[in-house]
């Protein structure tokens, strides 16, 4: 019973409160009226009622920020307001850090991060993120509208495809639940793998429903399936392995040194880097561009297989050989994150493309500019507005050459095999002096 | 003749518990159950709860506005989570039901084709189900 005053607070928490209506006249709103009050222009306060209306209220913020915290009842979640705790009816990400808490009636307060804790403890929650006990699967089902449809959707006609998704249904939502069908047939054994074949198999398998729904022209829903299933890998839903498919396999995990993985951003290098990997005994991969999921799926399981302890820190190092300029950061970052996702979370990455591996020789001979003169960036100097977006970060993050705008191709190093051989025997040897590489 | 009692005379312990039971009737004494939506967590409070049944990754809590939530979850660590609070009541096996909610009861006529009840505010086909064996204590919640 010694809950009894919190518990009289949720039916009345705290004294009415005066108010200004829109014709003037002034009136009181009961507490338990009340989703949140803000603080106003000046010393003034609002207050937002729980049906949506809102008013100025007659007292400032101060007093009545005083008066309505004395009730248990109401939480501070930001300077600047107080909400009341038994109305609210969400908690929501407001970008990746920050929160913000949804009440009754529509009315939206900001979660300062110094508060969040406490309202942690008042709900009893152990996470803002997401509920606990979580399940990833079930999460995204939610997330993506997938179901447990029996029939297979591949082979419904329209009026089945109508009555399962609905007379203005989503062509994403339909290949996403054929998708999520059509692994889990394999699962169950009903559906015998794509064994050998790519993902077209699978635009193709979908392609007559589709059809029979009239919609496979004018848009490229190929790269729909593409993008849905490469998604559904990234956040653990699926396997690329699962449907059997194909891989070009422009990797080799290595034999005497498996844990260092040298990769290469072209995929025309992958001669060059097997015979690196006959050298030096590390794992090679050409990533062609941006890695593709599929690949980096392939590449782990087998690295993981290899390299057990793959989890320790320090283990897992990538050296590149990756151009110097914003898009191979990008590429870096991106198989980086790949590694992650399929479990190899502490990788680090040397680039060995940097002016630091380079003499100002050879760096005046090999720079290039990252402006593009088409686009009207013809001068070495930033834009007003600075560089665009992505080159801007990375200038800041590397500072291009000398602080100018240049960059530098891989193929500058690689066609000095004696250098490059040199500079991984150098890391190859700092990492042997802290006892951190095998062999 | 017995003497009135002055209004400010402090409350005796049993209308202190008679008070709280009738308050707890009104509110949980629990905080609320969150729920995973798409990019949020909703917060559901208990007596807002009609009533819980296992699905397929955990359970599906019903409001009494007839909206159904998923929480990945089993339906005993629920009612143990519950279990403080005195409006819970273990129907059947599959359903945790809101006693304050319930609007009607219809006796099943075997095990194979057990009761239903009823909710206030919710449609004929939203209903849970009840056991044989616990339709007595229902019962006597419900004041037959």
């Amino acid at each position: 019973m010694n809950d009894l005053p919190r518990l009289l607070s949720r039916l009345l928490p705290g004294d009415p409160v005066g108010v200004i209506f829109p014709d003037g006249a002034e009136g009181a709103v009961t507490a338990d009226r009340l989703a949140l009050i803000k603080k106003g222009r000046g010393p003034g306060a609002i207050v937002r009622l729980v049906d949506g209306t809102e008013l100025p209220a007659a007292l400032d913020y101060a007093t009545l920020f005083r008066r309505l915290s004395a009730s248990p009842n109401w939480f501070k979640p930001h300077i600047d307001h107080l909400v009341n705790l038994d109305r609210l009816e969400r908690i929501g990400e407001a970008s990746s850090d920050r929160y913000q808490l949804h009440l009754a009636g529509g009315a939206v307060a900001p979660l300062t991060n110094v508060y969040a804790p406490d309202l942690k403890s008042r709900l009893s929650l152990d996470s803002l993120d997401h509920v606990i006990p979580f399940n990833r699967p079930a999460y995204w089902m939610l997330k993506e509208n997938l179901r447990d449809i029996e029939a297979p959707i591949n082979k419904m006609e329209k009026p089945e495809l109508l009555a399962t998704f609905g007379a203005s249904f989503v062509v994403s939502d339909i290949i996403g639940n054929f998708l999520w069908q059509f692994v889990n047939r394999i699962r169950k054994g009903v559906q015998p793998p794509l064994t050998g074949r790519n993902v077209r198999s699978l635009w193709y398998a979908i392609k007559p429903a589709l059809s029979k729904l009239g919609v496979i022209h004018g848009m490229d829903h190929y790269k729909t399936v593409s993008k849905k299933l490469a998604d559904y890998v990234a956040c653990g839903m699926m396997r690329y392995r699962e449907f059997g498919f194909a891989e070009e396999g422009n990797w080799t995990i290595g034999t005497r040194r498996p844990e260092i993985i040298i990769a290469a951003e072209k995929r025309s290098d992958i001669g060059y880097l097997r015979l690196l990997r006959k050298s030096f005994g590390t794992s090679v991969i050409a990533l062609g561009g941006k890695p593709k999921t599929i690949t980096s799926e392939y590449f782990t399981d087998a690295f993981k297989a290899k390299v057990t302890d793959y989890h320790k820190p320090g283990r897992v190092l990538v050296i590149g050989l990756i151009d110097y300029d914003p898009s191979g950061w990008i590429i870096g970052n991106t198989f980086l994150d790949d590694l992650r996702v399929f479990g190899i979370k502490r990788a680090r990455l040397v680039n060995l493309i940097t002016p630091a591996n380079y003499t100002p020789e050879e760096i005046e001979i090999n720079k290039y500019s990252l402006l593009d003169p088409e686009a009207g960036d013809d001068s070495e100097d930033p834009p007003d507005g600075g560089y665009a977006t992505t080159l801007e970060k990375w200038m800041k993050e590397f500072g291009g050459i000398n602080g100018e705008p240049y960059g530098l191709e891989t193929d500058s190093m690689i066609l000095d095999d004696a250098k490059v051989r040199r500079l991984i025997k150098k890391v190859l040897d700092s990492l042997k002096s802290k006892g951190r590489v095998t062999g | 003749m017995p003497r009135k009692k002055s209004p400010d005379a402090p409350i005796d312990n049993e209308t202190l518990a008679k008070l709280y039971a009738l308050v707890v009737r009104l509110v949980s004494p629990l905080p609320p159950i969150p729920v995973q939506g798409v990019d949020f967590i909703a917060l559901i409070r208990p007596e807002d709860i009609a009533f819980i049944t296992p699905e397929k990754r955990g359970v599906k809590i019903v409001d009494r506005e007839g909206k159904s939530w998923p929480r990945y979850d089993n339906i005993t660590k629920i009612e143990k989570r519950l279990s403080a609070d005195p409006r819970f009541f273990k129907a059947h096996r599959a359903f945790l039901i809101n006693v304050e909610l319930v609007r009607g009861i219809k006796v099943g006529k075997s095990e194979k084709a057990p009761g239903k009840v009823f909710f206030r505010g919710l449609p004929d086909d939203l209903f849970a189900e009840i056991s044989e064996d616990a339709l007595p204590e229902l019962k006597k919640r419900l004041g037959f």
